[in-house]
């Protein structure tokens, strides 16, 4: 049985003329893709945008990827960053939608079929949560990547890492326990390691 | 997960920088000690460190989701048909790059067109879809045709739309009127003759300028929703119930849930709106 082509080698396929291998591609890290973008957005129907996006972006992208970087790095980095931009976007037409927040008016009850009880909780706190330190989160603690990927990934110094994931989980925790103050926005002078 | 030691600072005040690590266990049995100490005197921390552990084992425990079907269905084409406004510049870019593949593929030659069955013209049908039966209808005669918003899918794949230029394809003109029947009967003739394999000369009617061929394959799988494992090996402008249409015959290869097969679409020629669809497994 002849091995499964190496993210390297599908890159190189597709940009040598094979289209297909993008194909390939989209259909190995879909599930990472569309996980990473659930995590961060917590609504189904901007997940899936996110992820089209997220693929959009890596096939424009990808005569630039140079390969010095793990494909998988590589694509979450532009998928965090696509998150970033329709967290943007969100605040944006919030602004627009609702010059008067809404008393309560937390992020909207994941739509997913995630299952149980417990997390959807989870879910909803997690978008209480600042984003940069919840990117972190989704990263480190969700998709169980190491300190030093998340670091590549967010374009940030390892100490940061480790900070924003701290802050991010005291934050989370106090979400969980239904505090709402005490999270502290992102600032990060003194934590460049 | 090592420690550097950028996050060593010697424990002054709250030693923040470390409790990631503490929580994560990869500390060093040093510094993790010493950590102990603090927070064993310092409410503050220990507090902060409680949470941290309870939020690091929620979130351990999030279930991974499935991806929801057709979610990267219609990469392509959603951009191309629907541009968002501020994505239309990137998307030209992006259908430039696939242009281009599609350009340097097109060759010169000729091939007859499948058989098809005999024109059945009657009334036109209004706009019909399908939802692709799991695996091929070999039973004659049938085309897996039902009725629903074109639009209700998103259109096409990324993947789709240059899969159209890595193959050969056979360009044809037909004066058929091509029916449900008819359009099987291309399914089934392509089938018997084993498709031909992908990788020789695309071969043009002579009628065919490659700007319209290209034009004619955006069109089909515009209207066809091309999922990414079939590839176009002939497209024929015909009728379909009278109906100016592109006729475009699909390989499937074999996959998970499915044997090879060959599909064949029927797209109207004006507004690339799905008409009709057939398949014949290989």
């Amino acid at each position: 049985v002849a091995s499964e082509p190496s993210d390297a080698e599908l890159v190189r396929a597709y940009l040598s003329g094979s289209p297909a291998a993008f194909t390939t591609l989209v259909r190995r890290h879909e599930r990472r893709t569309y996980n990473l973008a659930y995590r961060m957005l917590a609504r189904e129907e901007d997940a899936k945008d996110a992820t089209q996006e997220a693929f959009v972006s890596a096939l424009r992208k990808l005569s630039s990827y140079r390969g010095d970087a793990a494909f998988t790095t590589w694509l979450h980095r532009v998928t965090v960053n696509v998150c970033y931009d329709a967290l943007r976007k969100r605040r944006r037409e919030d602004v627009v939608d609702q010059p008067e927040p809404a008393e309560g008016s937390g992020p909207s009850a994941p739509d997913h079929a995630d299952a149980s009880a417990v997390s959807v909780d989870v879910q909803r706190a997690l978008a209480r949560v600042p984003e940069e330190f919840r990117a972190a989160l989704v990263l480190h603690d969700v998709q169980d990547l190491g300190y030093e990927e998340v670091a590549e990934i967010l374009g940030i110094p390892v100490g940061t890492v480790k900070s924003r994931l701290h802050r991010g989980r005291v934050a989370l925790g106090r979400a969980l326990s239904g505090e709402h103050a005490g999270v502290r926005p992102p600032s990060e002078g003194s934590t460049q390691g | 997960m090592t420690t550097t030691d950028e996050t060593r600072p010697g424990l002054p005040g709250h030693p923040e920088k470390l409790f990631a690590e503490y929580v994560d266990g990869t500390l060093g049995d040093s510094v993790r000690v010493t950590l102990d100490s603090h927070i064993a005197t310092c409410p503050r921390c220990r507090d902060e460190v409680d949470l941290a552990w309870r939020a690091r084992d929620a979130l351990a425990g999030l279930p991974e989701l499935d991806v929801p079907q057709g979610t990267t269905d219609g990469l392509v084409f959603k951009g191309l048909t629907r541009p968002p406004r501020r994505e239309r510049f990137a998307w030209t870019a992006a259908f430039t790059a696939a242009a281009a593949v599609i350009a340097a593929l097109a060759w010169i030659g000729i091939r007859g067109p499948a058989s098809g069955s005999d024109a059945d013209p009657r009334a036109a049908a209004p706009t019909l879809t399908h939802a692709p039966q799991e695996s091929g209808s070999a039973s004659s005669g049938k085309a897996g045709t039902g009725s629903s918003s074109a639009g209700g899918a998103s259109g096409g794949t990324t993947e789709g739309a240059m899969r159209l230029a890595s193959g050969s394809i056979s360009y044809t003109r037909s004066n058929r009127s091509y029916d449900d029947s008819g359009l099987q009967g291309l399914a089934r003739s392509a089938a018997d003759e084993r498709v031909p394999a992908a990788g020789g000369p695309s071969s043009f009617d002579v009628a065919w300028g490659r700007h319209e061929a290209r034009a004619a394959r955006e069109c089909v799988a515009a209207g066809a929703n091309l999922d990414s494992t079939r590839e176009m090996f002939a497209l024929v402008d015909a009728r379909y119930r009278e109906i100016p249409a592109f006729i475009g015959e699909f390989r499937e290869s074999a996959h998970q849930h499915s044997s090879a097969k060959v599909v064949v679409y029927a797209v109207a020629k004006q507004g690339c709106r799905f008409l009709a669809y057939a398949e014949q497994r290989v």
